[in-house]
C-alpha cells in the first residue's frame, strides 16, 4: 500500500499544476506559436499564403514608418505613464494616509471600480461629447469667456488619445499602489517623524521607496495596457497619430496577417524588454 | 535643581472622540532618572508616552522637558527619541543607513553621517552587520539597531514603548540588563512602557503604576512591592494576599477587624474606628503554615484546604481555598517547608503576624487584575 501512496505523490505536484498548464499552453503559448509561424507567410496583395520567408522582418526594419511609430507610441506611453503614476500614487495616498475610516477606504475604491462596469470603448467615445468643438468644455470655456473660439486640440488629437487612456488606465496604477501603501507600518512614519524627517522627507525617504513594487506593478500594467490598444487612436485622434498598435490592425484590415504577426512580435518584444528592465530595477517578488 | 531630562506632566488629559485615554496626570520624572510607566493594557501608559514623545497632543494640561513647555513642539524637537515596541525599522534601509537616517534629515553628508552612525553601532556592538538589512537580524539584533538608531540624536530622553515584550525569555533578561548599563553610562532620562512587573522592579528608579487612565501609585520599586498604596498595586505586582473587612474593635497597639466571611483578623493601628471599613493585605512570603516551624499562632490565622503545590527551588508555593472567601497564598521558604510538608486536600492552618500586615486604600479604579507571583 505505501509504495502505490509514494507513487501517488510523485503525481500529485504535476497534477496540480495541469489545469493552469494547459490554460496557459492553449491561451497564451499556442497564439504566439500560430503568430510566429504566420510571421514568415506570404502576402501577394490580396491573402496571405503558408511559405517561409523573412520578407516581412525586412520590410519592418527598412521602412521608417515603423521607426515613427514606435517613437510616437513610445512617447504617448511615456507621457500616460508618468500621468496615471503621479494621479495613481496621490489617490491611493489620500486612501490609505487621508482617510481614516476602513469604511470609506473601502466606500472609495469601489466607487473607483465603477466605471470598469461598461466597456473601455465606450468610456473612450464618451469623450467626444466633451472635448468636441460643440463639447460640454468648449461651450463651457466659451460661455465664462476663457475662450472666444472652440479649442480644437481637445478633440481628434494626441491630447484626446492621452486624456482617455489617463481616464482608464489611472486605476491599473491606483490598486497596486493602494495594496504597497496599506502594508507600511504607520510605526514606520512615526519613527520617521521621530528621526526629525519633514512631510516631504518622510514621503521622499520612506513612502516613495517603499512603495516601488507597487509603482512598478501598476507601471507594467499601463505600458503594456497603452502599447497594445489601438481603439482610442482609432476613435479619438483623427488619423493624426500613428501607433504601431494601430498600424497593426489597418494591417489585419488589408488582410495582411503576415506582416501585422511580424510587427506584433516585434512589439511583443519591446513590451517584454521593458517589463524586464522594471523587474530588474524593483524587486515586484516583495508585493506578491 | 531641574536638569535637561527633567519631564513635568501637569494635569494631563487625553479623550479619543468619547473615551478617556488619560485622565488628569500629574507626574515629575527627575533628570537622568529611569522611570517605568508600569500597567496593564489599556491604562493609558503608552497614550503618556506618545504625548511625550508629541506622537498625540494632549487634550488638556501641560508637559515640560527640561523646564521648558512643549506643547505645540514638533515631535523632532522636543529632546526626545522614541524606541518602538515594533522597532519600526526602515525595511529598505541597511542598518547603517537605518541609524543615520536623523542625520541625513538634517542635511549631513553621507560620509559624515556613516562614521557617526557607524561609531553608534559600535556602542551595541552591532558593527560587523553594518551593511545587512534589518529582515536579515534577528530581533535581538533589529532591537540594537533600534535603540543606536534613537540614541543617534543624542536625546535627552529616550522613550521606550515596551521596548523587551517581543524578545524570548532568555534574550529578555540579557538586554534587559544592557539597556539598564546604557541609561548609567549615558546617565540621560529613560522613560519605559511595560506591563511586566519584574521588570519595572529590575530597572526603575521611579516605578509608576497605571490603571484606566489615571495614576495609582508613585515610588521606587521597593516601596511599590513593600508598600502598595492601594488594593489595586498590591494585586497587580503580585505576591501579597489582599482583604478587607469592618473595625470591630481598636486596642492600644491593634485592632481588630471582621472579614466579609466572618473571620477575625489583627492589624496595626492607624487612628481607624470601630465600623470603618478598611483594605489591608499580607506579603505571601510573610504567611507561614502553622506548626511548620513551632510557632503556632503569629497573631493571625485562617483555616483552609491546600489547594495546589507549587516547587519553585528556593521556595514553595502553598495554594489554600477557604469556603466563600478568596483563595490564599503562602510562599515558604523550601527548608521550612519540607520540615513539615503538607498534602492537596490537607486541612491546614495559615498564619501570619500582625506587624507584617499593610494597610491600604481601596482601589480608585475598577479593574481586578490578579498579579503573578515571583
Amino acid at each position: 500500500m505505501a509504495p502505490m501512496i509514494e507513487r501517488m505523490q510523485r503525481y500529485t505536484t504535476a497534477l496540480q499544476l495541469t489545469p493552469l498548464g494547459i490554460t496557459l499552453l492553449l491561451f497564451l503559448i499556442g497564439p504566439i506559436v500560430v503568430i510566429l509561424i504566420t510571421s514568415f507567410w506570404k502576402f501577394n496583395g490580396f491573402m496571405t499564403t503558408p511559405d517561409f520567408v523573412v520578407k516581412n522582418y525586412v520590410k519592418m526594419f527598412s521602412s521608417g514608418l515603423t521607426l515613427d511609430n514606435y517613437l510616437e507610441t513610445i512617447r504617448i506611453a511615456a507621457i500616460v505613464w508618468v500621468t496615471t503614476a503621479v494621479l495613481g500614487f496621490i489617490i491611493a495616498y489620500y486612501l490609505v494616509f487621508d482617510l481614516l475610516t476602513l469604511k470609506s477606504k473601502m466606500l472609495l475604491f469601489l466607487l473607483c471600480v465603477v466605471p470598469f462596469w461598461t466597456s473601455g470603448v465606450i468610456r473612450m467615445i464618451a469623450w467626444i461629447p466633451f472635448l468636441g468643438k460643440e463639447g460640454v468644455i468648449n461651450r463651457a470655456f466659451m460661455g465664462i469667456g476663457i475662450t472666444d473660439e472652440p479649442l480644437e486640440f481637445l478633440l481628434f488629437s494626441e491630447f484626446a488619445v492621452i486624456m482617455s487612456y489617463v481616464h482608464v488606465f489611472t486605476l491599473f496604477m491606483v490598486a497596486p499602489l493602494f495594496n504597497t501603501m496599506a502594508k507600511i507600518d504607520p510605526a514606520l512614519i512615526e519613527a520617521a517623524r521621530d528621526n526629525g524627517a519633514k512631510g516631504w522627507q518622510i514621503l521622499l525617504h520612506v513612502i516613495i521607496p517603499l512603495c516601488k513594487p507597487g509603482i512598478a506593478i501598476g507601471s507594467i500594467f499601463v505600458i503594456s495596457l497603452t502599447l497594445s490598444d489601438f481603439t482610442a487612436v482609432r476613435l479619438l485622434s483623427g488619423a493624426n497619430v500613428g501607433t504601431v498598435a494601430l498600424s497593426i490592425s489597418n494591417t489585419i484590415g488589408s488582410l495582411n496577417f503576415a506582416y501585422a504577426s511580424a510587427n506584433s512580435l516585434f512589439l511583443l518584444i519591446v513590451l517584454l524588454l521593458i517589463v524586464g528592465g522594471i523587474m530588474r530595477i524593483v524587486d515586484v517578488r516583495k508585493q506578491l | 535643581m531641574s536638569g535637561p531630562g527633567e519631564v513635568i506632566i501637569t494635569n494631563v488629559t487625553k479623550t479619543f472622540s468619547d473615551t478617556v485615554a488619560v485622565e488628569n496626570i500629574n507626574l515629575t520624572i527627575p533628570d537622568g532618572s529611569y522611570c517605568c510607566l508600569l500597567g496593564p493594557s489599556g491604562c493609558g501608559k503608552t497614550t503618556l508616552l506618545r504625548m511625550i514623545a508629541g506622537h498625540e497632543t494632549a487634550t488638556e494640561g501641560d508637559i515640560s522637558i527640561g523646564g521648558q513647555s512643549v506643547i505645540g513642539l514638533p515631535t523632532g524637537q522636543r529632546g526626545t527619541s522614541m524606541m518602538f515596541q515594533s522597532y519600526a525599522l526602515f525595511p529598505h534601509l541597511s542598518v547603517l543607513d537605518n541609524v543615520a537616517f536623523s542625520l541625513k534629515m538634517k542635511g549631513v553628508g553621507k560620509n559624515d553621517r556613516r562614521g557617526q552612525a557607524y561609531e553608534v553601532l559600535k556602542k551595541v556592538q552591532l558593527d560587523p552587520l553594518a551593511d545587512r538589512m534589518p529582515a536579515q537580524l534577528s530581533g535581538g539584533q533589529q532591537q540594537r539597531v533600534a535603540l543606536a538608531r534613537s540614541l543617534i540624536t543624542n536625546p535627552k530622553v529616550l522613550l521606550l514603548d515596551e521596548p523587551l515584550s517581543a524578545l524570548d525569555e532568555y534574550l529578555r533578561l540579557q538586554m534587559r540588563a544592557e539597556v539598564k548599563k546604557l541609561q548609567i553610562d549615558l546617565g540621560i532620562t529613560f522613560i519605559h512602557v511595560t506591563h511586566t512587573q519584574p521588570e519595572a522592579l529590575a530597572l526603575a528608579d521611579l516605578v509608576v503604576v497605571m490603571d484606566t487612565g489615571h495614576i495609582e501609585q508613585i515610588g521606587s520599586g521597593r516601596t511599590i512591592y513593600d508598600e502598595p498604596a492601594t488594593t489595586y498595586v498590591a494585586e497587580f505586582m503580585g505576591g501579597w494576599n489582599v482583604f478587607g473587612g469592618q473595625v470591630a474593635g481598636v486596642e492600644a497597639d491593634m485592632q481588630t477587624v471582621r472579614g466579609a466571611a466572618g473571620e477575625e483578623f489583627h492589624v496595626p493601628v492607624d487612628g481607624h474606628t470601630k465600623g470603618q471599613d478598611l483594605n489591608f493585605g499580607v506579603r505571601r512570603d510573610k504567611v507561614h503554615l502553622a506548626g511548620t516551624d513551632g510557632q503556632e499562632d503569629r497573631g493571625n490565622s485562617l483555616n483552609g484546604k491546600v489547594h495546589a503545590i507549587e516547587y519553585q527551588g528556593s521556595w514553595v508555593k502553598v495554594t489554600i481555598e477557604r469556603p466563600d472567601a478568596p483563595e490564599l497564598v503562602a510562599v515558604i521558604e523550601d527548608r521550612e517547608y519540607f520540615a513539615r510538608p503538607a498534602n492537596v486536600g490537607d486541612e491546614v492552618t495559615a498564619t501570619w503576624s500582625a506587624e507584617d500586615v499593610h494597610l491600604m486604600e481601596k482601589a480608585i479604579g475598577e479593574q481586578n487584575l490578579i498579579g503573578e507571583s515571583f
